[in-house]
């Protein structure tokens, strides 16, 4: 059980949620808001504060029962319905030894460190965990989550992998349905009709303010954003809705300093370490979009639910309309075209992808994208991450990226 | 040479068989449309639609045993792919870039193009990625992964995707599906099923009249020529040579001693070279999981539907305890004495959970399973030493438990990774 880095992180940082909180209502109080800069404690910007959001997650959140979620496209809602807290499991910096014995090296740093979690036991406050089919690793690992020998239970999400294939809605459906009858079955949930409309009207409020918060990137730096958006897959929706009001008023109250600098765009999957975000800004950047699943994907397209509405059908429309993930196909709507038109859209000078290392999906779409790129004359540069992300020489190449952007 | 591979009396007749598939992919074909298809695509709609077919992922192979794979990979990662993809897809890519560099001059410009996902998702991306190259229209064929079990709501979802398939194809070549043409390949291809079935399960004589290089050198017209009458014809032949060679109590290495059971794809270019180093200790693998994901039936019936459920339940679409319970049948039955996984940097779906499937195979069977790291087609993943020093140490294993299972106690980790 003993892990030496992880016990030294507990003694140093702050509980992430006294510093997610407190800080941006202090630092907004103090100075000219949170558009000063950058968050002054520098555990942050390593992303400490996020270095362990699960091992003190049952102190933090008593009476919660949290049900564990990989994927932008798990249906929250109808976890939340179920009296559920979902809670997003992410890559988390430190060794990974355990995981070793189940996985092969060529996996991913999600799969590896979450295994490694689940291994030592830190996950047994966990009811169950959500796996919506996504990716060739993904559907291995629930499979080895399930024969691991724990307590856990695996729930599986059917997600259509060709989102325009005819029949997908119904399929979706039906995958909600199953999940429904999994949450009482194993679980002893229930959802009720007016316990989803009201979860569905509370992730919409989420999605709304986030979408607010982004439409400020200009007065946020990309750090804190990127923290924001983080801190909602980690904690109740209800918390971080209180957390997003608080925040956009004092980004409201903050001086619409304007940024100057290249516009960049930044792509990727899930973007579990923020400290790109705040080196970008250091060396004369500024984000102005992404198409990360912890970012934009997430939080564009919100569930359209009318009064007299059905709120499961909607949960599908959203699922088939929302933005998307690189496992997934669309035969309309393809991955260089899209991300052609997203730079266009927010005048991106350059696009900086971070790429988990072997996340086929990405590796695949990434070579498109960065011929498209090329085709419209859009600089970009590849950071490809594992579990830490070299800096040294990562700030070097962004630094010749940006001069390359940069007038004059 | 003595104990070394024992070539089977039908290989000539299988290279002319291929020679002749490849070499009539690039003839005029009067019209008749080309596709290229994953291997486990329902390609019995093409071929009842007058699709002619050609097989990237066996092209790919082909490519790796010649030693020309790892070449064309290089040319995919000039390109942008980077060397952790996999190297079919990378080789197939490489090939379309650089023609001239490649075997064949590669595979002659499709039509349109087929992937089915029952196999894994790469081939969906590797398959956009042609698509993008070569400027043809893509129908990607989902089948929901199964995690317990085939639903009657996932069988819709793909038969609905069927209909479409074949509308994509009356749309993008002016060709109708004839139902009778249909039934008679399907016909076909249950027939060759039925004797590639046969052949295999003749390896439970004793000594097994195959080894695993046979069994994927053999398997190549099951995939490529699936549903066509030269299909039958060779595999009616070998049939009847491997059944004389039980008769005669020809093994496929002379003096077997371990019966082994092999797990994944095959490390193309070192096929016969890596087998051989089991068979200088007598070790011959008489049954594989993947040459005989090929040998499932199409149910009578709605031949549709039939199709539908078959190709969502192939062997690589089923959850990992599926497999394990299907490599410890395949144990019991060809009384086996120990597995090999191949864990393929190439092949995630087939490789991540071998772990998980080592253990509860061994747990129940208590056989041991060596794990050897490498790659189907990229020879810079194939480190010659270790892999010599981990045979060598399984092989220890095997003989310290005296050739039987039966009687052994549950044993996990076995010293080898």
């Amino acid at each position: 059980m003993a892990c030496p880095w992880r016990e030294g992180a507990r003694r140093t940082r702050k509980s992430w949620s006294d510093y997610c909180e407190g800080e941006v209502t202090v630092e907004g109080r103090r100075t000219t808001g949170v558009a000063a800069g950058p968050p002054p404690a520098a555990d942050a910007s390593r992303g400490l504060w996020l270095a362990d959001p699960y091992s003190d997650w049952p102190a933090r959140y008593p009476g919660r029962r949290a049900v564990g979620y990989f994927c932008s496209y798990a249906p929250l809602e109808i976890l939340h319905a179920a009296g559920l807290t979902p809670l997003r499991l992410f890559p988390v910096e430190g060794t990974v030894a355990q995981a070793d014995a189940v996985l092969p090296p060529f996996s991913c740093a999600l799969a590896r460190s979450t295994t490694e979690r689940l291994l030592l036991g830190e996950l047994s406050f966990v009811e169950a965990v959500l796996f919506v089919h996504t990716c060739d690793t993904m559907q291995c690992l629930a499979d080895i989550w399930r024969m691991a020998g724990t307590d856990l239970k695996v729930i599986n999400f059917p997600l259509p992998a060709v989102l325009s294939a005819r029949g997908a809605r119904e399929l979706v459906q039906a995958g909600q349905r199953e999940l429904l009858r999994a949450l009482e079955d194993e679980l002893g949930r229930h959802v009720t009709d007016e316990s989803l409309r009201a979860s569905v009207a509370l992730y919409n409020e989420q999605r709304r303010l986030l979408s607010e918060l982004y439409a400020w990137r200009d007065r946020l730096p990309a750090l804190r954003l990127w923290q924001l958006s983080m801190a909602g897959f980690v904690m109740p929706v209800e918390d971080h809705i209180s957390l997003l009001q608080q925040s956009l008023s004092v980004a409201a109250g903050a001086d619409g300093e304007s940024r100057r600098g290249p516009r960049l765009a930044i792509v990727g999957t899930v973007l579990h370490e923020g400290s790109i975000l705040d080196l970008i800004e250091e060396l004369g950047g500024q984000v102005v979009a992404d198409d990360l699943c912890t970012g934009e994907r997430y939080l564009q397209s919100s569930v359209e639910l009318h009064e007299d509405g059905d709120p499961q059908t909607a949960l599908v429309e959203r699922t088939l309309a929302r933005p998307v993930c690189p496992a997934k196909r669309h035969a309309d709507r393809d991955a260089p075209e899209r991300l052609v038109r997203l730079a266009r859209s927010r005048g991106a000078q350059g696009v900086v992808f971070v790429l988990p290392r072997y996340c086929d999906p990405c590796g695949f779409d990434s070579v498109l994208q960065r011929r498209a790129l090329d085709t419209e004359g859009i600089p970009h540069l590849t950071v490809e991450t594992e579990l830490t992300q070299p800096t040294g020489q990562l700030r070097t190449r962004l630094q010749a990226f940006l001069e390359l952007l940069s007038p004059g | 040479m003595g104990r070394r591979h024992k070539r089977l009396k039908t290989a000539s007749e299988l290279q002319r068989l291929m020679q002749w598939h490849y070499a009539s992919l690039r003839l005029p074909r009067l019209g008749r449309p080309l596709a290229w298809v994953t291997s486990g695509a329902p390609v019995e709609i093409l071929r009842a639609m007058g699709v002619a077919v050609a097989y990237p992922e066996n092209y790919g192979a082909i490519c790796g045993a010649q030693h020309q794979a790892t070449a064309l990979c290089q040319q995919a990662e000039a390109e942008g792919y980077s060397p952790d993809l996999c190297s079919y897809a990378r080789t197939s890519l490489g090939a379309i870039f650089q023609p001239h560099a490649a075997p064949m001059g590669g595979l002659p410009k499709p039509d349109l193009l087929l992937a089915c996902n029952n196999i894994c998702s790469t081939v969906v991306k590797w398959y956009e990625a042609a698509a993008d190259s070569l400027h043809v229209p893509l129908f990607v064929l989902d089948t929901p992964f199964i995690h317990r079990e085939l639903t009657p709501q996932m069988s819709a979802y793909v038969l609905t995707q069927l209909d479409e398939l074949v509308e994509f194809v009356e749309r993008s070549c002016g060709r109708r599906l004839s139902a009778e043409r249909l039934r008679r390949v399907a016909r076909q291809a249950n027939e060759t099923v039925r004797l590639w079935g046969e052949i295999r399960a003749m390896c439970r004589a004793r000594p097994s009249p195959l080894n695993a290089p046979d069994l994927f050198v053999n398997m190549a017209p099951i995939v490529v020529l699936r549903g066509t009458g030269g299909a039958v014809r060779f595999y009616r032949h070998l049939h009847s040579e491997v059944a004389e060679r039980v008769r005669d109590g020809v093994g496929a290495v002379s003096e077997e001693k371990y019966r082994l059971l092999w797990d994944n794809i095959a490390i193309w270019p070192q096929l016969y070279r890596f087998y051989n180093y089991f068979v200088n200790y007598g070790a011959c693998f008489v049954a594989d999981t993947y040459t005989g994901a090929w040998s499932m039936e199409i149910p009578q019936g709605d031949i549709m539907k039939g199709l539908a459920e078959t190709y969502a339940s192939v062997y690589l679409n089923q959850s990992l305890e599926y497999r394990a319970r299907r490599m410890i049948d395949l144990i019991k039955e060809y009384d086996v004495q120990g597995f090999v996984m191949h864990s393929n940097r190439s092949c995630k779906p087939y490789s991540l959970g071998q772990y998980a499937i080592r253990r509860m195979v061994t747990q129940e069977t208590g056989i041991p399973g060596l794990v050897v790291e490498s790659d189907m087609c990229d020879e810079r993943a194939f480190a010659l030493e270790p892999i010599r020093t981990r045979i060598q140490a399984f092989v220890e294993t095997l003989e310290s438990m005296g050739g039987s299972h039966t009687t052994q106690p549950v044993v996990e980790g076995t010293g080898v990774r």
